[in-house]
């Protein structure tokens, strides 16, 4: 225990005992807090759920009653949309009042059965205490400025169904009076002063009419459907909340609740432990816990999606609405059968490999070329390097070098040429190789070495290292090229994997099949086929990481440092 | 010491062979040279003799020409410092191997770095990829219309706009959180713990951006397969259009970063913390600082040239967004706020030859472009780099 000037053991002690009480408290009241908003946003959520629930059932009973007996309680022609839908819900609900009450029978005989009165009562309560909740929300949902996409909605579905309404009404009246017309002609025809054929004229005039009111009823009935459609999206809109609610559900999902409590509960955990043992100091120690609960967050992250994909990938179901369905491997299986992609992925494969042979070979020499201290001109070389990291010609410069001048397009060598030294890699292996003593070279000189042998023999196994290291960010970019890919390569039988997935996934257009008529014998759901080619285009290039990682450290650590 | 001069000396040729060397080396380097400037001439002069000359050959021969060149400059200068001071030579004739296996490097620097800034001459000219005769390549008038026609034009605000708010976003939120990063973990003192949460944070480095591009549209894109608006839709929320937003492409683009490459990034500033002095901690201890205030006078500044220094490269690449994450992120609904000088250039340059539907073959007009950005990084590194060292820091170079 190291001890400050001023204070003895005892003070810092007493301070640590401090400190941890504080923490403790913290802790507490981190708790709470998380226990506390948890149960306002449960309760939010539920009242939010049950009330949707409820606005939705009233409005499906109302809606039915309202198309299905004609009573005229949709026609609402001139109403104000907002009104309409308070009446409708009110009325649905007082009629369930009503039905709840001759059910009951307790409005008429209150008094004979008074235990049944008072639940009854009891009930009815409760329906009117939920029409009032319900009212109230439909209200506030109506006035929310947001709304008034809806509200449009609403009032173009209703103007819709009163212009309906006013046909069939019309269409009704038409029929009526046909009806009448027959009726009268039946008097005639029995008195004998009509003919029979006019008399089946009116008939049929009658018939026409029916028709006619018919096929208006229908329209009305769709008219009224779409109008309740219209209603239901507004129902659709989340219930008003208490500003309290509001922030506890826009801190929402459980998650936070979750941190919270996590973080509260470490607080009392560090405060024990301080007061149980000495050793312990709290401020070391908070920190410590919150670097690790940075980094379970972060890594949790980080890894999330990738693990969403490789769970969506052997989902029978593709993740669609969150269920995972069973086991299945026939999105592997699919991509094993298709020629296209196994195609592309042996692509990936051949330029990922010769090109990062190619960048590691000419990089390494050059770097141990220009690490040479009292190399004549390495002073103007090293400058040249910085100048074309800076400074670069462009795209289309670059393109038409290689398309017009040295005619590489189509050809792997448009892909691994441009880019065979990066000049930032290079300088960090450059000061590597110049951090490696000289001493062991020298000696190599004096046995007769010359700088190339002594490079391949004795520098080269010195710094296997370095020499992983930086494969693995050349086939790393390799890998995951897919610019250079897009614009030299025009042979659909050359493509790399990358842009394969981009036509499959970004565009979801092109298929795994070279064609048409390719037979797939295996059938897996579209977005499980999609993350199964995510997982084929990824898992090669992270299986070469474990290998590299034990000279990773080592590789970049040396040669990165400047000096 | 003594030992070592006589092996020099015995490694080195004699001057008499190094001059007789370097005359053959300037006779043939000499004939390259002028074989090329009569290629290049005959190339010229018998345009209509020799098509073959005439296409695209013009480069083989302006390399031999420039290859040969150099080779005189060189054999000149040896055969005048044989003369003057044989010993320079000796000097240099040691590395003769060392020279040898330059050649390569050299090569791709000339051909693949070097070349394409000659071509840059295209922006003076009215220069399209359809135009396969030569000669029909006229110069502008003025010569610098590419330029004034693309200040001129609306989207070169646009492209300016949206390249910078990204490259400062970029420098703001990105920038610092690998620093951040690395010197937590660098606290973390359970070795086990920290080796797998290095490894799991490089990991997304390895996702390639085309991959990435796919997962936001799995997990961000609109309602039936997106999983957050199903979730959100399934919450009875309303559900929002990410990728099809202009407000939401930043935050995204920031986000895509910092979630590939953040972790990545804390390598190299790991590397500069494995070289902090063990010993000044100890100090530090015995003078009462805690773990906090280690972290803020000793760690903080032990690494701060590297944070100097990589923020001067970035500046380097300030007006760079990063061609293939923002072109997958691109589409018709955030066109104006994703539009990039990368993906500018791309579209007005090479998208016509590639069967693009936006895109043209305006090869001067689209390397114009290029080389406004480029000229521009540039000022900002050297910039960057003269404040940095007039602050009485190391520069980059």
């Amino acid at each position: 225990m190291k001890k400050s000037f001023t204070l003895t053991y005892e003070q810092i002690r007493q301070k640590q005992l401090r400190q941890s009480h504080a923490l403790i408290i913290v802790g507490i009241v981190l708790l709470a807090i998380a226990v506390f908003g948890f149960s306002v946003f449960a309760s939010g959520l539920r009242d939010k759920l049950y009330t949707r629930q409820l606005l939705i059932s009233l409005t499906q009973s109302s809606y039915s009653t309202a198309i299905h007996t004609d009573d005229g309680g949709a026609n609402v022609a001139g109403e104000d949309a907002r009104a309409y839908l308070l009446n409708t819900v009110e009325t649905a609900a007082s009629k369930r009042v009503a039905l709840l009450k001759n059910k009951l029978g307790v409005s008429d005989d209150a008094q004979a059965q008074p235990a049944d009165d008072d639940s009854a009562n009891a009930q009815i309560a409760q329906w009117n205490a939920q029409l009032a909740f319900v009212t109230e929300h439909i209200r506030t949902v109506m006035d929310d400025a947001a709304n008034e996409r809806i509200r449009e909605e609403i009032s173009e579905a209703n103007a819709e169904a009163a212009a309906a309404r006013d046909k069939y009404n019309a269409a009704a009246a038409e029929s009526r009076s046909a009806g009448n017309k027959v009726t009268k002609a039946k008097g005639k025809l029995s008195r004998g002063v009509m003919a029979q054929e006019e008399y089946d004229e009116l008939v049929k005039a009658q018939s026409e009419a029916d028709a006619l009111k018919n096929a208006a009823y229908e329209e009305q009935s769709a008219a009224l459907e779409r109008l309740s459609d219209a209603y239901m999206e507004a129902l659709d809109y989340m219930p008003a909340l208490t500003a309290l609610q509001k922030l506890c559900l826009s801190l929402s999902s459980v998650a936070w609740w979750i941190a919270l409590c996590v973080l509260g509960l470490e607080a009392v955990v560090i405060g024990v432990l301080v007061i149980k043992k000495a050793k312990y100091k709290p401020s070391s120690l908070l920190m410590d816990v919150l670097i690790y609960d940075f980094f379970i967050v972060l890594g949790t992250a980080m890894l999330l999606p990738l693990l969403y994909v490789a769970v969506g990938s052997v989902s029978s179901t593709g993740l669609a609405q969150l269920r995972f369905g069973r086991f299945d491997l026939s999105a592997y299986r699919m991509i094993a059968l298709s020629k296209r992609t196994l195609r592309t992925l042996g692509n990936s494969f051949v330029i990922t490999i010769a090109g990062t042979l190619f960048n590691i070979t000419i990089t390494a020499i050059t770097a141990y070329g220009l690490s040479k201290k009292d190399l004549p001109g390495r002073k103007w070389m090293m400058r040249l390097v910085v100048i074309f990291m800076l400074f670069h010609a462009g795209l289309i410069p670059d393109y038409m070098l290689v398309a017009n001048t040295l005619h590489l397009t189509n050809t792997y060598w448009a892909i691994w040429l441009p880019v065979l030294i990066s000049s930032s890699n290079l300088i960090i292996m450059k000061n590597f190789f110049q951090q490696l003593p000289e001493s062991i070279e020298e000696s190599a000189r004096i046995d007769g070495c010359n700088e190339m042998q002594s490079f391949l023999h004795i520098v080269l196994p010195m710094s296997m290292a370095s020499i992983a290291t930086f494969s693995l960010f050349y086939a790393v970019g390799h890998w995951n090229n897919y610019q250079r890919a897009m614009i030299y390569l025009s042979d659909d039988k050359k493509y790399p994997i990358t842009v394969l997935l981009r036509q499959i996934v970004i565009l979801s257009q092109g298929s795994l099949a070279d064609d048409v008529q390719a037979e797939v014998q295996v059938w897996a759901p579209t977005s499980s086929v999609k993350y199964a080619t995510i997982m084929v285009g990824t898992i090669p290039i992270i299986c070469v990481y474990p290998f590299l990682q034990k000279h990773f450290t080592k590789g970049v650590l040396m040669g990165s440092v400047k000096g | 010491m003594s030992d070592k001069a006589a092996v020099v000396r015995q490694n080195t040729p004699n001057p008499r062979s190094v001059e007789v060397g370097a005359y053959a080396a300037l006779l043939v380097s000499a004939s390259a040279f002028l074989t090329g400037l009569a290629g290049m001439c005959a190339g010229g002069f018998l345009k209509q003799l020799n098509a073959w000359a005439l296409n695209n050959k013009v480069s083989v021969w302006l390399l031999l020409f420039v290859l040969g060149a150099a080779c005189t400059a060189i054999s000149a200068y040896v055969v005048r410092t044989n003369a003057k001071e044989p010993a320079k030579l000796r000097h240099i004739a040691r590395f003769k191997y060392i020279y040898f296996m330059l050649i390569p490097g050299a090569l791709y620097y000339l051909i693949f770095k070097f070349l394409p800034v000659l071509n840059l001459k295209i922006v003076f000219q009215v220069y399209s990829p359809t135009l396969q005769q030569k000669e029909s390549v006229t110069w502008q008038s003025p010569l610098l219309m590419n330029f004034t026609s693309f200040f001129s034009n609306a989207w070169f605000w646009k492209l300016l706009r949206n390249t910078l708010i990204l490259a400062l976003l970029n420098i703001t939120f990105y920038f610092p959180f690998p620093i951040i990063m690395a010197l937590l973990l660098n606290e973390i003192k359970h070795m086990p713990f920290k080796r797998i949460s290095q490894s799991v944070l490089y990991l997304p480095h390895f996702v390639s951006w085309t991959v990435l591009g796919s997962l936001m549209i799995m997990l961000l894109g609109p309602e039936p397969t997106g999983l957050v608006n199903s979730m959100l839709k399934n919450a009875g929320s309303d559900t929002i259009p990410f990728m099809m937003s202009e407000a939401w492409f930043r935050p995204l683009y920031i986000l895509e970063l910092i979630w590939k490459e953040s972790g990545w990034g804390t390598i190299i500033y790991l590397a500069a913390l494995s070289g902090v002095d063990e010993q000044l901690y100890e100090a530090a201890v015995i003078d009462g600082a805690g773990r906090f205030k280690q972290l803020l006078h000793i760690t903080l500044p032990s690494i701060l040239p590297t944070i100097i220094t990589l923020l001067i490269l970035r500046m380097g690449s300030f007006l760079d967004s990063g061609f293939d994450q923002i072109y997958l992120m691109l589409n018709s609904s955030n066109r104006e706020v994703a539009t990039v000088f990368d993906t500018y250039v791309y579209d007005m340059g090479l998208a016509g030859v590639l069967t693009s539907p936006v895109g043209t073959t305006n090869y001067s007009y689209s390397a114009t472009i290029g080389v406004f950005r480029s000229v521009v990084s540039l000022v900002l590194v050297m910039g960057s780099n003269a404040i940095a060292k007039a602050a009485g820091e190391d520069g980059v170079y």
